[in-house]
């Protein structure tokens, strides 16, 4: 099936099957950010936001991205940036595979969420998993990052 | 300073920005994807394989069986060589040892077509009764390797006959005689569970051939270095025809100390002369990789009635799955790693036998068996401590190593033979335990508090030693080069998994150097272009490899003042890390450099390094949990858990402190969620992150990290190792506060809710 | 699940009748579970272009579209707090900005912890031919007849309310339980082998709960026993009404 989508202000025009996920259409495009983890929608690790809504790019299909505009972390250096400063900062990204998956669920987040608790952003971030920092550098660095934007609570 | 000192690692904003980073986003877009067949049974002999229908599908561009492969029986195991590990795997064998072993290899132009040639292959197979239970493998009329050619390459106990892999025993003193002369012992049996790695890359390698006609292998491994002797070995290729690249990994914890794709890719791009990739889909990694030993672990432990601990006895059934990958070492590192904490003792004996069995194979696991041994052996300690009436934290204190010790099992157990004798010269496990009660705030918690009349809460603890590296064994080394402008290349074998360690060497190399660690460009880890390296295991990556870095460093600041002397005509030069001075004289390294590759005594600098490790000082831990328990359903929720670490100079303390967080987490999830489940017939039921439950941020409520003053004096700037210490404790710290909380001592990890609560309704 | 093709109708007529027409073919709300079935199917019609996400208010009830994602659900405003409850902690925002309402309750997974909730509230489904049929009789049929889910009527109930027990945080329960007063006590029990359930009684107080469940069975599996599950049920349902105070 032709799809007609956007990716990160970039128009495409692909053929995709019609059980084709948006992971392999986006990994196909180019966008190497997008990295597969369990494919059964249970860790996050390939975040993407589709229509402004955080989705799991291996569990949507293709299809239903015709029209619509897909955002990955190519798309937001800059914003990724800075939340990477305080990450690394902590350490927190560590092997990074699930790195771009977590910046795009608080990117998502800072949209969504107005002075979130710390116990809103475990929720919230609670189905992007990582193995191998522990979560707390990860906490460290996104409660910095909020302050600073000035969108954290107290 | 560049050393003791919180940097960003040097490769994590590349990382977070998504940049192309690991194998499969390396991999040519064109390459062939290769999928492996794998056996629907626990134990079968392949009769017949028929792929003819297969091949004739369109855009199939090859199909490997047993048949079309070297017959060849050697390890996987990404070890030292010749490996401590029995020779009993193929790379595709005429008999399927568990679910999910490989029959045959399936390469094609799209994942549709590789998926579709899959199911057309017919294989006819004779079932064989499979051994499923470990406790019953040994000496079982069913034999998981029989006649096949397997072979051990020095003495390891390995019995195929008895479906032993590997055994071991030894006794210093006669446990048996001290055993009586106690006034009290303590026995007890402790079970432990096969844990997945489950790190979120899942594995991949991508093979193709280069323009001098030499192959290439691009993986996700732990250990390039190993890879590169086992493929050329196995598939009868000099190992000059062969470079492996391992690019960023996206986790490891030992999952990746293997062999596991790489041959198929290698054997397919051979075949085809293409290039080609696997990329593990989730339930392979669970089903078809490594998992953590299983292990029973039984335990004496003799004392006095004043507390003095006079024997030990710790004997071990660990289940190596069909392959025996790293059986014999795991097993004696659950002894070696833990017996030594108390080394006050007359008699100590360690023994154990690995079996094979019809699952899963076991292999390198972060903590590498000291976990298993860790539950036993610190949760007998509470046991003992209620058995004498004394306070456990007490017994711990009376009986611990003590610095400037020594335990005479350093001398006795080693990798897989005989150890190095070794006086601790850095053990500040007092300080360590003094700062960990106070953090958990023992002396108001123990044993318990309760909330209200369903909620209690209890305190535990437990003691921790691992090691730093393989004593004259593991190896690492480093070159580093000078460029224009200033900057070195440094290019090391060691292999960063995540961990940071790429950041860690470099900041000893600036450190060494004197400069600033922003001109240290990091290049890990390739065959061809980085010296040798052991690999990321055995927690020998700061202290083994870091000093390799320090010498290549330190040679590189003596090459650097002796082309100030050159340049100056003078002996009188020094170096600041900016600049050379002579006197009144000055050159900037970034001008010196330039002149040194274009106009004035033109050379290369270029020195390099290399260490192996002569000791293994353990870096220690004490770790305090506190849990509340919910009486009614079972529910354990740990809301803080302590560590307090001496790893010696933390070189990065945020990423020691990261590497200590992530382990205690992962170790959280050992103790009470993760676990393989299998039907009677050997599947796995939970082969999925939806099925399988790694911790989610929402259970971790508080971790408290930190580490004491310690300076361990064989180490690069002081520094032990700090990448496994924080796996062991959780298993036995969490068991001892539960108990303190109920007075339900549960020995079976996981301790899931619905055991705790089997718990409370018997006691 | 492999597809051949898919189907992406812009009205319910057209994609009742290819449903109907072709009885091979297969509903797809969000996709997230069914994609995960091993099967081949020769035709998937997508319902994502039917308009039928949406929340109304209508006074005294909530009509629910079908195509209505968990995380709208969780963050609407005017929907019953056993309903919200019960959809927060499925997987996590991503998963739950694809998957529906309805997907979920035509999927009959015995682990909804959606369908549980709505077994308590009474909730009502609308389907495209059959009209409204109860929840209730809906899980209970064997073979649903070929219809598409509309939409989904929960009545407001100001006193309603969900737990669930999972090991970890985005796990299957291992049960769940939702409560509500509708002239006798509402009580669905889900993630019990078997699937969710409605338990109606006339126990006099919200403490009598053996009197509740008397008759549930709890089947073990490989997650948890029997008994096990019984007494999660029990210390949740006593949970969930704690957690409302004043019942009648």
């Amino acid at each position: 099936m032709e799809i007609e989508l956007t990716v990160n202000d970039i128009q495409f025009k692909t053929l995709v099957e019609p059980d084709e996920m948006l992971l392999d259409t986006l990994r196909r495009l180019g966008f190497k950010s997008v990295k597969r983890g369990c494919d059964t929608t249970s860790c996050g690790i390939c975040s993407v936001i589709v229509d402004g809504k955080l989705v799991p790019s291996c569990s949507y299909y293709s299809v239903r991205a015709a029209g619509k505009s897909v955002l990955t972390v190519e798309g937001i250096q800059e914003e990724a940036r800075r939340i990477g400063a305080y990450l690394t900062a902590e350490g927190a990204e560590q092997c990074g595979f699930c790195s771009p998956g977590l910046v795009m669920a608080v990117y998502a987040m800072k949209n969504e969420l107005r002075n979130p608790t710390l116990a809103d952003i475990k929720h919230y971030l609670a189905g992007n998993m990582c193995r191998c920092s522990g979560y707390e550098g990860q906490h460290r660095g996104i409660l910095k990052y909020l302050e600073v934007c000035g969108n954290a609570s107290q | 300073m560049q050393v003791n000192k919180s940097i960003p690692k040097v490769d994590g904003m590349g990382l977070v920005l998504g940049r192309p980073a690991f194998t499969d986003d390396l991999a040519d877009d064109n390459a062939l994807i290769v999928k492996v067949l794998r056996s629907p049974h626990a134990y079968a002999e392949i009769m017949s394989i028929d792929k003819s229908k297969a091949e004739a599908l369109h855009d199939i561009a090859c199909i490997l069986t047993y048949e079309d492969v070297p017959n060849v029986i050697f390890s996987r195991a990404g070890q030292g060589y010749p490996e401590p590990s029995p020779y009993d795997h193929k790379i595709l064998d005429q008999y399927v040892r568990y679910v999910g072993d490989a029959v045959a290899v399936v390469a094609g132009r799209t994942e549709k077509a590789v998926n579709a040639a899959m199911k057309r292959i017919e294989v006819t197979y004779r079932i064989i009764e499979p051994v499923l239970d470990f406790e019953l493998a040994k000496d079982s009329k069913i034999r998981v390797h029989d006649g096949d050619g397997t072979r051990s390459m020095f003495p390891i106990g390995h019995e195929p006959e008895k479906n032993l892999a590997a055994s071991y025993g030894m006794e210093i003193g006669d446990v048996k005689e001290t055993l009586k002369t106690c006034d009290v012992v303590y026995e007890g049996q402790y079970y432990t569970q096969q844990q997945c790695h489950a790190m979120t890359e899942p594995h991949a390698a991508t093979a193709y051939y280069d323009f001098q006609d030499r192959l290439n292998i691009i993986t996700a491994t732990q250990t390039p270095f190993h890879v590169r002797r086992i493929i050329g070995k196995s598939l009868g290729l000099p190992l000059s025809k062969i470079r492996v690249i391992k690019p960023r990994i996206g986790g490891g914890y030992g999952g990746k100390q293997a062999i596991h794709g790489e041959f198929y890719v290698a054997l397919v791009t051979m075949k085809t002369k293409l290039p080609s990739k696997i990329v593990y889909t989730r339930r392979e990694v669970f089903e078809s990789t490594y998992t953590r030993h299983e292990m029973r672990v039984d335990i004496k432990l003799g004392a006095t009635t004043d507390g003095d601990i006079k024997a030990i006895d710790m004997n071990i059934l660990s289940n190596t799955g069909a392959y025996g990958e790293h059986a014999l070492t795991v097993l004696m590192v659950a002894g070696s790693k833990t017996l030594p904490l108390y080394n006050k003792v007359e008699a100590v004996a360690f023994s154990g036998d690995v079996v094979y069995t019809n699952k899963t194979p076991a292999g390198a696991f972060r903590g590498y068996g000291a976990v298993q041994g860790n539950f036993a052996l610190e949760s007998a300690m509470d046991e003992l401590a209620e058995l004498l009436k004394v306070d456990p934290v007490e017994l711990r204190k009376k009986n611990m190593m003590v610095e400037h010790e020594t335990s005479k099992i350093f001398e006795i157990m080693g990798e897989g033979k005989e150890g190095t004798a070794m006086t601790i010269e850095s053990c500040k496990l007092d300080t360590c335990l003094a700062k960990c009660l106070e953090k958990l705030n023992w002396h108001e918690k123990y044993p318990r508090q309760q909330v209200d009349d369903r909620y209690v809460r209890g305190v535990g603890i437990a003691l921790a030693m691992q090691g730093s590296g393989i004593p004259y064994i593991d190896m690492g080394s480093a070159i580093l080069k000078l460029n224009d402008d200033g900057f070195f290349n440094l290019m090391i074998g060691a292999t960063d998994l995540g961990t940071g360690s790429d950041t860690v060497l470099a900041q000893m190399a600036a450190e060494t150097l004197g400069v600033a660690v922003e001109h240290i460009i990091v290049y890990s880890s390739d065959t061809d272009l980085t010296p040798f390296d052991t690999g990321a295991y055995a927690s020998s990556t700061t202290y083994v490899s870091g000093h390799g870095v320090i010498i290549a460093a330190q040679r590189m600041r003596e090459a650097i003042l002796e082309a100030g002397r050159q340049h100056f005509g003078s002996q009188e030069v020094q170096f600041d890390g900016e600049e050379l001075i002579c006197g009144d004289e000055t050159i900037t390294l970034k001008d010196l450099s330039t002149l040194l590759f274009y106009s004035e005594h033109q050379q290369q600098l270029v020195t390099s390094g290399s260490y192996v490790g002569k000791k293994s000082p353990p870096p220690y831990m004490v770790g305090g949990a506190e849990v509340e328990v919910d009486t009614l359903t079972g529910k354990v929720t740990v809301l803080n858990y302590v560590a307090v670490v001496d790893c010696g100079t933390t070189i990065n303390p945020n990423l020691a402190r990261i590497q200590v967080e992530g382990a205690l987490v992962q170790s959280i999830g050992m103790t009470l969620f993760e676990e393989m489940k299998y039907t009677a017939s050997g599947h796995m039921i939970n082969g999925s992150f939806m099925k399988y439950k790694v911790p989610t941020r929402m259970e971790i409520k508080n971790l408290d990290v930190s580490f004491v003053e310690s300076y361990e004096p064989s180490g690069p700037f002081g520094a032990k190792s700090v990448g496994e210490i924080g796996s062991d404790t959780p298993p036995a710290a969490i068991a001892n506060a539960i108990k303190n909380a109920l007075g339900v001592r549960i020995r079976r990890l996981p301790i899931s809710s619905e055991s705790v609560w089997q718990g409370i309704r018997k006691h | 699940m492999k597809i051949e093709k898919m189907l992406r109708p812009s009205s319910l007529s057209e994609a009742y009748s290819a449903y109907v027409d072709n009885k091979e073919s297969v509903l797809m709300a969000g996709g997230v579970f069914l994609r995960l079935q091993k099967r081949e199917v020769p035709c998937v019609i997508d319902l994502s272009l039917l308009a039928l996400d949406y929340v109304k208010d209508e006074g005294n009830l909530v009509k629910i579209g079908a195509m209505t994602t968990l995380r709208e659900i969780e963050t609407g405003d005017v929907l019953p707090q056993a309903l919200q409850r019960s959809v927060c902690q499925i997987g996590g925002i991503g998963l739950r900005n694809v998957a529906t309402v309805g997907g979920s309750i035509c999927g009959r997974y015995p682990f909804s912890d959606i369908s549980t909730a709505l077994l308590s509230l009474g909730a009502k489904l609308v389907f495209y031919k059959a009209g409204e049929v109860a929840i209730e009789a809906y899980l209970e049929e064997e073979h649903p007849t070929r219809d598409i889910l509309i939409e989904v009527i929960v009545p407001k109930l100001g006193k309603s309310n969900f737990m669930c027990f999972k090991s970890v945080y985005t796990d299957f329960s291992l049960i769940s339980v939702a409560v509500s007063y509708r002239d006798e006590w509402c009580v669905g029990i889900g993630s019990r082998p078997g699937g969710p359930i409605l338990v109606k009684s006339k126990a006099t107080s919200e403490k009598d709960i053996q009197e509740m469940l008397k008759n549930v069975s709890f089947g073990g599996d490989n997650r948890a026993s029997g008994d096990y599950r019984k007494a999660l049920a029990e210390a949740l349902i006593d949970d969930a009404f704690k957690g409302v105070s004043e019942w009648k």
